[in-house]
């Protein structure tokens, strides 16, 4: 997501590189694209004029004047701006310790209210607790039925009342019933409904304000226009949510959607829907977030997987290595292997900063690992602990071994000494290693 | 068409031009007019998600009118004249050039959520009223509860359902569809796929084949592959048919939740970059609430 975004970030940002010092001519200039590209990506325009009226006022002036590499600064100001409107830090979902909680979904038809009801089942599950997921809808033909299909499907328990009257009436009889099962949470899903709807917002008012729900999720889909702002307002002159989960942001190419909501409501983002799978909700994190609009990949969120891939002893075991600074083919190799297992290959490369992404996405993701795999397993075990004895006849050789080209041999060579160069600034202890490598956040600042 | 379809229809084009008429006209009387006057006016253009381009476009040739005009030209005529000819006479009709006497079809896809399922039954609703003998065709095999969403519609408008088992191939499920629609001589089938993400491959390619087994089965003009669009959709709709044209060769658009107060402005954008007409409009969740589109009177209600 946010691919397209980004990548027009950083064609802006290029103009502003080399130059010695940022007059205030170049940071409008600069802030008059930035425009466009906010406004096309759907940032609702007040947001866009906000930011960067913010942006211009902390870049214009002093801090830039002194500083030494001024697109540097501007890009770290806009980071910073939009992470601020991201909500600075992560928000944790809210489970005090009642039984049962009760979680609200409410939203547009066909937010993903019903979806998300059943990832988020999962979510507790995974966490041991025990979901209960119920349903108001009795409007939308088979809602119910969908909803129960997921649980079933997720092996959590499923509540229904169809003959009920109310909604409160539904939930009523699903706390008892939860009470009586011993489930903890109960998520209970209810019909889209537009935000014009008034009879639909009062009946939902009328729940919220008979139960008392720890969280009321705005279910709101990442792919909303201009109009996600008004979206948000109307909902909240009936109902007071307790935080959005954003939807479908797979989907999303541009993302603006998630700034504007934010920068207008002030509601918490506390989940994204990544994907049609029910084990597809993310937690979200405004830090990474505002780094992958900018075109510096989700660093962080990589490295947090890589981390739970590697198990302690391993992680010695490299770390050993990079002390020696002697990264080979053979862990290459590894890597290559332990990449797999991370999930699928596209799903990491989205996390990669922009410049990295477009080398390795050039060629068919899964494809060029067997590749790459097949041309490493070519080579003598000499070749792999050395590779700056691979010549020409060698690399024929290797070539013809793994049914690839010489070319082919050539590329993995060169992205080999790429990697164990970024081996050797992660052993520095840099934060972001694969944006380092291509100059500060990845814009080769 | 029945007075409350029109009436939301209506309330929908109103929204449209909320407060941007009445902003032209004034800035049109006005003796001058300073750059903050002119890029608010494209702000109000671009909160109805048209599009920054277009929104520019607008206020630029509207300012070059006044400017070469001194006020003595008609600017809801230019207005007119630009936003019609975005569209054609007579494209929101179905099946233009069918073959006559032989099953048609529509191929409705999109991403999730935007009410494909209930579409694909006001669809039916339709056309069985113009006599149609309709079938629906879920190709959905992959959400939960799809079949029996469509089977319900499918009930209420009184025509055949047919439907894969979960998991099942989609391109599979839809060629069975048809070949059963041919021996039980219907005239229409409705295919509804599962919604799907513009970004993921495998999808699309799936996408593409189920759209490759309606093409083989059907001449050209008997099938429209309808992309349906969330009036709520902003810029991103945009980005969702560049990545759908590609696996399907897409005939039209249905808008659908015109009633949400979206002003649905995407629908100029798409037009102009894609020539794709827009069939119908969606303005709520019961069987009729589907209008074929009229641009005329489309922009008619929107300059007048």
């Amino acid at each position: 997501m946010f691919e397209e975004l980004a990548e027009k970030f950083a064609s802006i940002f290029k103009k502003l590189r080399g130059k010695g010092r940022l007059t205030a001519e170049d940071v409008d200039a600069a802030l008059r694209e930035l425009r466009l590209v906010l406004l096309e990506s759907d940032v609702h325009y007040r947001v866009v004029k906000d930011l960067i009226s913010r942006v211009r006022e902390r870049a214009v002036g002093q801090e830039v004047l002194e500083s030494v590499t001024p697109g540097e600064m501007v890009m770290k100001i806009l980071w910073d701006e939009i992470r601020q409107i991201l909500g600075g830090e992560v928000r944790a979902l809210h489970l005090p310790s009642v039984t049962p909680v009760l979680f609200l979904f409410v939203g547009l038809q066909g937010s993903g209210k019903t979806t998300t009801c059943g990832k988020l089942g999962l979510f507790l599950k995974e966490r041991h607790y025990f979901p209960l997921l119920t349903s108001t809808d009795t409007r939308r033909p088979a809602a119910r039925e969908q909803l129960r299909t997921l649980a079933v499907s997720t092996g959590l328990d499923f509540f229904d009342l169809p003959g009920a009257s109310h909604p409160c009436e539904v939930v009523r009889t699903a706390k008892q019933y939860a009470r009586e099962r011993g489930r903890d949470v109960i998520l209970v899903d209810t019909a889209g409904r537009l935000h014009v709807e008034e009879e639909l917002l009062a009946e939902l008012r009328e729940l919220a304000q008979n139960e008392e729900f720890h969280e009321i999720f705005l279910v709101l889909d990442a792919t909303t226009g201009q109009e996600a702002v008004k979206v948000a307002e109307r909902f909240r002159e009936w109902i007071e949510p307790t935080g959005i989960i954003l939807t479908k942001v797979d989907t999303d190419a541009r993302g603006g959607a998630v700034l504007s909501i934010v920068a207008q409501t002030g509601w918490p983002v506390k989940f994204v829907g990544v994907g049609e799978k029910l084990g597809q909700l993310e937690v979200f994190h405004p830090e990474r977030m505002a780094s992958r609009i900018l075109g510096m990949g989700d660093t962080l969120s990589l490295i947090e997987k890589i981390e739970r891939a590697i198990t302690e002893e391993e992680r010695k075991k490299i770390e050993q290595r990079i002390e020696r600074e002697e990264f080979t083919f053979e862990d290459f190799l590894e890597e290559l292997r332990r990449l797999k297992q991370l999930g699928s290959f596209d799903e990491l490369v989205n996390m990669l900063p922009l410049q990295l992404r477009g080398m390795l996405t050039q060629v068919d993701g899964e494809k060029s690992l067997k590749r790459t795999e097949a041309i490493i397993l070519s080579m003598t075990k000499e070749e792999r602990r050395n590779p700056s004895i691979i010549n020409a006849s060698r690399k024929r050789r290797i070539a013809q071994g793994s049914g690839t080209t010489v070319q082919e041999v050539n590329r993995l060579l060169r992205e080999f000494e790429e990697v164990r160069k970024l081996w050797k600034k992660m052993r520095k202890g840099h934060v972001f290693p694969f944006a380092r490598k291509r100059g500060f956040l990845g814009f080769g600042f | 068409m029945e007075k409350g379809l029109w009436k939301r229809w209506l309330q929908g084009v109103e929204r449209i031009k909320e407060g941007v008429k009445e902003r032209l006209a004034q800035l049109w009387s006005q003796k001058s007019t300073g750059p903050e006057e002119w890029e608010e006016l494209e702000e109000m253009l671009i909160a109805t998600d048209i599009g920054p381009a277009l929104a520019m476009e607008l206020v630029t040739e509207f300012r070059s009118l006044k400017e070469r005009s001194r006020g003595s030209a008609d600017w809801r005529e230019w207005l007119y004249g630009k936003l019609i000819s975005f569209f054609k006479e007579g494209e929101h009709n179905l099946f233009p050039q069918a073959q006559p006497d032989f099953l048609k079809a529509i191929f409705l896809v999109g991403i999730n959520g935007v009410g494909k399922t209930t579409t694909a039954g006001k669809l039916a609703y339709l056309a069985q009223e113009r006599g149609e003998k309709v079938v629906l065709i879920s190709a959905d095999t992959f959400r939960a509860a799809a079949n029996e969403q469509l089977a319900i519609w499918a009930e209420r408008v009184g025509c055949r359902f047919f439907g894969g088992s979960p998991g099942a191939d989609p391109a599979a499920v839809v060629y069975d569809g048809l070949q059963s629609a041919l021996k039980s001589k219907e005239t229409l089938a409705i295919v509804d796929t599962a919604g799907r993400s513009h970004v993921n491959k495998n999808l699309l390619a799936e996408l593409e084949k189920v759209s490759r087994v309606v093409r083989r089965f059907l001449p050209e003009g008997n099938v429209e592959n309808i992309l349906v669009i969330d009036a709520l959709a902003g810029q991103n709709a945009f980005v969702q048919v560049s990545a759908i044209v590609q696996v399907v060769p897409l005939t039209g658009i249905i808008l659908t939740k015109w009633d949400s107060q979206a002003k649905g402005g995407i629908l100029f954008r798409i037009r102009r970059e894609f020539g794709l007409p827009v069939k119908y409009i969606g303005v709520g969740e019961g069987v009729d609430d589907l209008i074929p589109f009229d641009a005329h009177e489309f922009v008619r209600a929107i300059v007048f």
